[in-house]
């Protein structure tokens, strides 16, 4: 049997343990999606810049391919993304670098946005004739 | 007198206790998905760059090239990479090329310490493209 | 010293805490499968898709001087199928072609190894793949 001055305190304790577990599963699920943009992130820089060479015919059309698709891959969950595109040619050699950069936008118990960057390359050696 | 706070002590203590795993868990996952996405790129881009190759010594050397650059990208090690494949000797148009790349996820990790050695979980992508009809090749 | 009401509570919250422990790794470890699965599915369906897009009608081809691609839609679907048979996976495929696109279906059911436990035995997975004949 609770004592007289024990009994309202046994509320203020649940209150707290349970804000201390809302914290903590909130806190784990923003880490959770925190690691997944990046990988989200990388995995786009990577398909910009094959997609550039693919498909990009010169300079221009290939950055605009690479952003093209690291928005379409990462624009629903990064915000402010920024893609910048390089793209070199040595003799038979064409290669292309995106670099991605962004922030995860906040939700969790920290409200600091999160950086994300990530950069890739790809080559490819133009085919004879 | 001295139960005052205790519920909230366990409760902490149980928290934390299920934080350590919970944490882990998702490490192990969000390398899992990382691997993932970065070996089917590198089957994808190897199997691109040795269908246009000239011959099948040039396209394994492209094969590896890729794979490198695939996992570079994700920042993976590419030393950990298996990639086995299996090329037509003449590499004819229309011959199929296999290619499979394997990448260990250890399971083992300390968050201050680093990868620990152990048992770790292969990932694996494996293409199977035709060597184009047309086009130029090489 | 606790009293052998709280022992009990204890006791609950601990089992609560195990069978929730439980779930989550099962859903970490079958989500895990399905995702791993998935991947290896799309991937299958791509080199499927691209595959059939060789498939060119050649007289289309040679007689425009190998400006009109268009695609011998019988030839293309049955290197589709070809090709989806050669990867070997066994998920049940459907090839659409038209003359500028070949379509890949791919659908399976990955078994659970977890989840089962609490009535999802499977899980289903689908994917898409669309390719059109290229220049280069």
């Amino acid at each position: 049997m609770l004592k007289h001055s024990d009994r309202g305190s046994s509320t203020v304790e649940s209150t707290f343990a349970i804000v201390f577990l809302l914290l903590l599963v909130l806190g784990t699920i923003e880490v959770a999606f925190a690691l997944y943009a990046r990988n989200v992130v990388m995995a786009s820089a990577h398909e910009g810049a094959r997609a550039a060479l693919e498909l990009g015919t010169d300079r221009q059309t290939a950055a605009a391919v690479a952003r093209r698709t690291v928005i379409r891959s990462a624009g629903g969950l990064v915000r402010d993304l920024d893609v910048k595109v390089r793209s070199n040619e040595v003799g038979r050699l064409r290669s292309v670098r995106v670099a991605v950069t962004g922030r995860l936008a906040p939700f969790g118990p920290v409200p600091i946005p999160i950086p994300l960057s990530a950069s890739a390359d790809a080559v490819q050696q133009v085919p004879r004739g | 007198m001295n139960q005052r706070g205790q519920a909230l002590t366990e409760t902490i203590l149980l928290g934390l206790v299920l934080l350590v795993p919970l944490i882990w868990t998702l490490g192990v996952l969000a390398d899992i998905h990382r691997t993932a996405l970065a070996v089917t790129s590198a089957a994808h881009d190897a199997s691109v760059a040795a269908a246009a190759a000239s011959d099948p010594i040039a396209a394994r050397s492209a094969i590896d090239d890729a794979v490198e650059r695939a996992l570079d990208s994700h920042r993976l090690d590419p030393r950990v990479a298996r990639v086995s494949s299996d090329i037509d000797p003449r590499l004819r148009r229309g011959s199929a090329l296999a290619i499979e790349v394997r990448v260990p996820v250890t399971v083992l990790q300390a968050p201050l310490i680093g990868r620990v050695s152990g048992p770790s979980i292969w990932v694996e992508a494996r293409r199977v493209v035709r060597v184009p009809l047309y086009g130029s090749r090489g | 010293m606790k009293d052998m009401r709280e022992r009990g509570q204890v006791t609950v919250l601990v089992l609560g805490l195990g069978m929730l422990a439980f779930a989550v790794s099962g859903l970490a470890v079958d989500g895990t499968r399905a995702f791993l699965f998935r991947r290896t599915l799309q991937s299958a369906a791509d080199a499927a898709a691209i595959a059939g897009t060789s498939e060119l009608d050649r007289s289309l081809y040679y007689g425009s001087g190998g400006r009109v691609r268009s695609l011998d839609a019988e030839s293309a679907r049955s290197a589709t199928y070809r090709w989806i048979a050669l990867r070997g996976i066994g998920s049940r495929a459907q090839v659409t072609v038209s003359s500028q696109q070949v379509r890949v279906v791919m659908r399976d059911e990955v078994p659970t190894m977890f989840l089962g436990l609490v009535g999802v035995g499977s899980i289903p997975v689908g994917v898409e793949a669309v390719a059109e004949p290229r220049a280069g």
